[in-house]
């Protein structure tokens, strides 16, 4: 009894014996083989396929309607083994495979695999058994999960053993017609064997060894599961993030009213550098989410095959876009390079009562504008004017200084930076800003304005006042953020400092109306007062903690003591003893 | 040395072949069994698969073209018959045949005449 197979040569249907089907298709896998590089390859093979239909079509009689393993013997007699052709050209292309087949090519084989049959593939590149290199993975797996990342960077980079040629390649045996029957015949065997040793193994197997198989296949499904999910995570991701990107791309020159990209000019060097930084940038971090998503796609929709030239071009795309991304940032950075100020004195009208009243410009504080930085949360130092359509910036800090002379003096330092000093100066020079004296009132703004034609670079400005001997200052609350690191004689922290008059003295900036409830701070030194009389103060004499009720606990050169209800005990120096009074406090 | 006497032997094969192949086909249009059968019984072919590709080239080069004939017993036939060119080529390649046929002969008998 024989399995019979149905196939279609010719365009005809025959029904042939398993066994001699295996055998034809040998024969015509050699053929095939044969004319590897030959043009007419799939007209001679479907020419020499019709003659055989033909003549198996002579052997089917009424009672004998299987092709057997003997007329498939006979037919291919007459067709003559490949080697037999005699044809010269066909001859000369076999001695070049042969040559070329002693370089081994990297596959994955897919037919000794756990995932994407990276390891085994490897494995047969340097003929060593599998295992090692799975062992390395897995323990590579646990270094920061590289071992994870290479493996799928592998997986997608080298292709997939499909031909049989592709695996004589990948076992470094040379591709002669030969070597492709045995491989073609080992891969029969092996699939034979695999089947009866399973039946084998279900006949006569013990429970324990089916209860592990059965376990092993719902742990590879459960994987399988895993892996997809994290594919279809991966393709969500990537999808994402380049969604977002275009979006915001969209975004950038079309935020109504504002004229975004013009402003942006004003920190690039060009509009020509702004576009390629903007595009590399994209490109760095939009390709491996691209990237990321295509794995997922492949993975999800179980496409083994990766396109190369895709795979190398997003390579090459990438590696040039962070290129282009390095030499942009040098070049910017280089305009920011060098640092310069511009110190300009300011003429002050000598206010008639000698005080003067400061505040800073509130009116414009709320004038719509559009943040560059963050619109709500964080206070940016940038903003676009929309009435001005300008960039202004809030990078201003106010001190307060003792004057040689006797009047008040106003001097106005601008910072920039630049690719050199004298661009840097420039910069400096280009920043307008002005403020309102009425009097004794000096009102400030809070924005100082980088000219249309200048670029941003990093500029800032210091006002520095200088108070005059006996001259007294009052700082108006709206000065919060705008007054930095004011000296004074009470070392009084600077949102302590508003809402109160000052005035300049031999000894400092004193203080006229202050309570003694204002935080201070010294380098080195914390001083904190309750109004229950508590008081915490650390200084480089040591630790001393002061309680409403008048105990204290000190920590200094003396050793450590703790003062309560009239009684002291010290810990002194180099005294180790220590006795704690249970129950009494 | 026999490898050389094979190649030799291979190649005046290859071009006597396509010689007769091509004088076949100036007759008349035939199928590739046709030839076979011929070739078969002068014994310049011994197994068919030499013939197909020898076609499938002599058809690329212009010098033989084909049509489909429907068969009664199998698929569909290739009918093949010569191109213009093809004719012009035969008639060139039977004028060195013969030239060649009379140079051996003249060649091969000089040593009896010595004699």
């Amino acid at each position: 009894m024989n399995k019979t197979v149905t196939v279609n040569i010719g365009g005809i249907v025959f029904h042939i014996d398993e066994n001699a089907y295996e055998r034809f298709k040998q024969y015509l896998e050699s053929i095939r083989v044969h004319f590897v590089g030959s043009d007419g390859r799939d007209e001679i093979m479907q020419d020499i396929e019709s003659r055989i239909a033909e003549m198996f079509q002579e052997r089917i009689k009424d009672l004998k309607q299987v092709i057997t393993i003997s007329d498939v013997e006979e037919v291919t007699a007459i067709m003559g083994k490949p080697e037999e052709f005699g044809d010269e050209e066909s001859k000369e292309k076999e001695v070049d495979a042969s040559e070329i087949k002693v370089k081994r090519r990297l596959f994955r084989n897919s037919d000794d695999k756990l995932l994407g049959g990276v390891c085994s593939g490897i494995s047969e590149y340097f003929n060593l058994d599998p295992i090692w290199i799975r062992l390395a993975f897995a323990a590579a797996f646990f270094l920061g999960g590289s071992g994870f990342l290479l493996y799928l960077i592998l997986w997608i980079i080298i292709p997939k053993a499909v031909t049989t040629a592709d695996k004589l390649q990948m076992k470094g045996e040379p591709i002669t017609v030969s070597n492709i029957e045995k491989n073609v015949q080992e891969e029969m065997e092996h699939l034979k064997k695999k089947f009866s040793g399973e039946n084998q193994n279900r006949r006569d197997g013990n429970i324990l060894t089916r209860i592990f198989e059965a376990i092993g296949q719902v742990i590879r499904l459960i994987f399988k599961f895993i892996g997809k999910l994290i594919a279809v995570f991966f393709i969500f991701i990537g999808l994402i993030v380049v969604f977002v990107m275009f979006a915001s791309l969209l975004a950038i020159f079309k935020v109504p009213g504002t004229h975004y990209p013009e402003v942006l000019n004003q920190i690039f060097p060009s509009g020509f550098q702004f576009g390629f930084a903007l595009l590399a940038i994209m490109l760095v971090i939009g390709i491996p989410f691209l990237m990321l998503a295509y794995f997922g796609a492949r993975v999800v929709f179980n496409i083994n095959k990766s396109s190369h030239i895709f795979n190398i071009s997003a390579l090459g795309v990438w590696l040039a876009a962070v290129c282009v991304s390095f030499v942009l940032g040098i070049s910017i950075a280089k305009d920011f390079s060098e640092k310069q100020s511009i110190r300009k004195e300011i003429d002050l009208v000598q206010p008639s009562s000698k005080s003067i009243h400061l505040k800073l410009n509130k009116s414009r504080e709320d004038e719509k504008d559009y943040n560059l930085w963050d619109e709500d949360e964080w206070d940016g130092d940038l903003r676009l004017s929309l009435k001005d359509n300008v960039l202004q910036s809030k990078d201003i800090k106010l001190d307060i200084v003792e004057s040689n002379s006797d009047s008040f003096e106003l001097v106005q330092v601008c910072y920039a930076r630049g690719a050199s000093k004298k661009l840097a100066a420039e910069h400096a020079t280009h920043i307008s800003y002005s403020f309102n004296q009425l009097d004794s009132v000096l009102t400030f703004e809070p924005y100082f304005e980088i000219d249309k034609s200048e670029k941003y670079r990093a500029q800032k400005m210091q006002l520095i006042l200088r108070v005059p001997k006996g001259g007294k200052v009052y700082l108006d609350n709206s000065l919060r953020g705008f007054i930095y690191d004011i000296k004074n004689v009470s070392n009084i922290l600077d949102h302590d400092m508003l809402k109160h008059h000052w005035e300049m003295r031999e000894n400092g900036f004193n203080c006229l109306d202050c309570d003694g409830s204002e935080s201070t701070i010294e380098t080195g030194k914390i001083d904190i007062g309750n109004d229950d009389g508590s008081h915490v103060q650390i200084n480089q004499n040591g630790v001393y903690i002061q309680g409403a009720n008048d105990e204290v606990v000190s920590i200094d050169s003396n050793g450590v003591s703790i003062h309560k209800n009239g009684r002291t005990k010290t810990i002194k120096k180099g005294d180790f003893h220590f006795h704690i009074n249970e129950g009494k406090k | 040395m026999s490898n050389n006497l094979e190649n030799a032997q291979a190649q005046m094969r290859r071009g006597v072949l396509e010689f007769c192949i091509l004088s076949i086909l100036s007759h008349e249009e035939v199928y590739p069994s046709d030839i076979i059968n011929r070739m078969k019984q002068s014994k310049l072919i011994v197994v068919e698969g030499t013939l197909y590709p020898l076609l499938t080239r002599l058809k690329n080069g212009g010098l033989l073209q084909y049509r489909w004939e429907e068969s009664k017993s199998g698929p569909p036939r290739k009918y093949y018959s010569l191109t213009p060119l093809g004719s012009k080529f035969l008639d060139e390649l039977r004028l060195t045949w013969n030239e060649l046929v009379d140079a051996v002969n003249l060649t091969i008998k000089k040593p009896e005449h010595h004699e």
